[in-house]
């Protein structure tokens, strides 16, 4: 009984649409570097390389983000154009809008594709949850925490997700790659 | 003699007039159904190197954990977290699952027994709806552990709390049915697990250039050796425990309670 109880729920898990697995679907709103608002869900349509961070983590965070630079530059240019990079601060009281444009400045972060957010505590820690992204505050400003790259479809379902600092590039740039095969070209016609 | 009782009696007052002057008069009455926990240091139980004690300030903490008829108003209110409803990113297939229905208890759910087969999404949003929050790790820990005043009592607390989580359990039985402890606060331990709003946060990865050394030592074989205080086995069991969670999950004996600051 036990058994045909839990094939029922698997066969149920395996009929629950996609959709249901969308971070889109998650409430609560971001503020993006400029201090404008951002819903995730505006994100839909374009694979997604999603990172959490913090802007005065000064070892592994900007390693985790120069290696996204790296995937975004292996990408062609056609498929460049139509992802988007989206860095998520764990530390929002310190990473202001303002000190996120800065960041991006600081990085050479191309602002037509890059996206940094900042939103509430709980809100973050919700995220990061349905990330299985783990990180606590070790006193000095600073945090222990996940190092994980992850890999959102067109429709903001996570599919993949790359962790640790000597994982190789080349397979997130290729998943990437394979998520935009059918996808319409980017407005900008490229 | 008398004299000396009259300057006695003199100086309690002026004592009880400078007490009140300097605030040190009883504390504001928690809200109800919370206790006052008293804040403290708290070590972390895996430091990363360099990491000092966490400050924790006083906080209130619900003095039971919350109920299956509370859940219930909360769904009702809320059918985002109905259980035919829920998003599968925020609860498992488990989630209320000993319930007879979206919005019916059954009889595996007796309604003051505390709630179980809950998602930590599921618990944060209920606190928050009642305008609390999970208390954090540190306060949780702090709450369940009162200073003892010998190391005797010490170990016997630590022998009755592994002993807890050594038998097998059945039935829940209904909230408060444990002694309270030092603060007023019941059923920390011998009833349910319960989370906290950074459950997975004491393995989370040293930022430093490889994790992965510090990974394998933190849980190879036993994995107390890395601890920062080796007699503390009950609250290694328990972030073992809760390290081991997804915040997906719904658990049969994991539930929880809420915390709030003082104002």
């Amino acid at each position: 009984m036990r058994r045909r109880t839990t094939l029922l729920l698997l066969a149920l898990l395996a009929l629950a649409p996609a959709a249901d697995r969308s971070l889109y679907g998650l409430p609560g709103s971001w503020t993006d570097q400029n201090g404008r608002p951002f819903e995730l869900a505006s994100l839909r349509g374009s694979p997604v390389l999603l990172v959490l961070f913090y802007g005065t983590c000064d070892s592994v965070c900007p390693v985790v983000v120069r290696d996204v630079q790296k995937v975004e530059a292996m990408l062609q240019e056609a498929d460049r154009s139509r992802t988007r990079f989206v860095l998520v601060t764990i530390d929002p009281k310190v990473d202001t809008p303002e000190r996120l444009l800065a960041y991006a400045r600081r990085h050479e972060l191309e602002l037509d594709r890059w996206t940094l957010l900042n939103g509430p505590p709980e809100q973050v820690r919700v995220l990061a949850n349905v990330l299985g992204f783990k990180y606590r505050p070790t006193g000095t400003g600073q945090y222990s925490h996940t190092i994980r790259i992850h890999v959102l479809d067109r429709e903001g379902v996570v599919v993949d997700h790359a962790d640790g600092l000597e994982r190789p590039l080349e397979p997130i740039a290729a998943r990437v790659s394979a998520l935009l095969v059918d996808a319409p070209p980017s407005p900008g016609g490229s | 003699m008398s004299g000396s009782a009259g300057v006695r009696a003199r100086l309690a007052v002026w004592f009880g007039v400078a007490m009140l002057a300097v605030g040190a008069g009883p504390a504001e009455a928690p809200p109800p159904g919370m206790q006052r926990v008293p804040g403290g240091a708290y070590t972390p139980f895996y430091p990363v190197k360099g990491e000092q004690p966490t400050q924790v300030a006083p906080f209130y903490l619900d003095m039971l954990p919350v109920t299956n008829a509370q859940m219930l108003e909360f769904v009702r209110d809320e059918p985002a977290w109905r259980r035919s409803q829920v998003s599968p990113l925020l609860a498992d297939a488990a989630y209320l699952s000993h319930w007879a229905g979206d919005l019916e208890l059954g009889a595996d759910a007796p309604p003051d027994a505390p709630a179980t087969f809950v998602s930590w999404f599921a618990a944060d949003a209920w606190c928050r709806h009642a305008g609390k929050r999970l208390p954090t790790e540190a306060e949780w820990e702090l709450a369940a552990s009162p200073p003892v005043e010998d190391e005797a009592a010490r170990a016997e607390t630590e022998r009755r709390i592994l002993a807890f989580y050594a038998r097998p359990r059945g039935t829940l039985p209904r909230v408060g049915s444990t002694p309270p402890n030092a603060y007023g606060v019941r059923d920390l331990h011998g009833v349910i697990w319960e989370w906290v709003e950074d459950f997975n946060a004491s393995f989370a990865a040293s930022d430093a250039r490889s994790d992965r050394d510090r990974e394998l030592e933190n849980i190879c074989g036993g994995g107390a050796l890395g601890a920062a205080d080796t007699r503390r086995y009950a609250t290694f069991m328990r972030i073992a425990f809760r390290s081991s969670l997804q915040a997906s999950y719904a658990l049969h004996h994991l539930g929880f309670r809420c915390a709030r600051d003082l104002p």
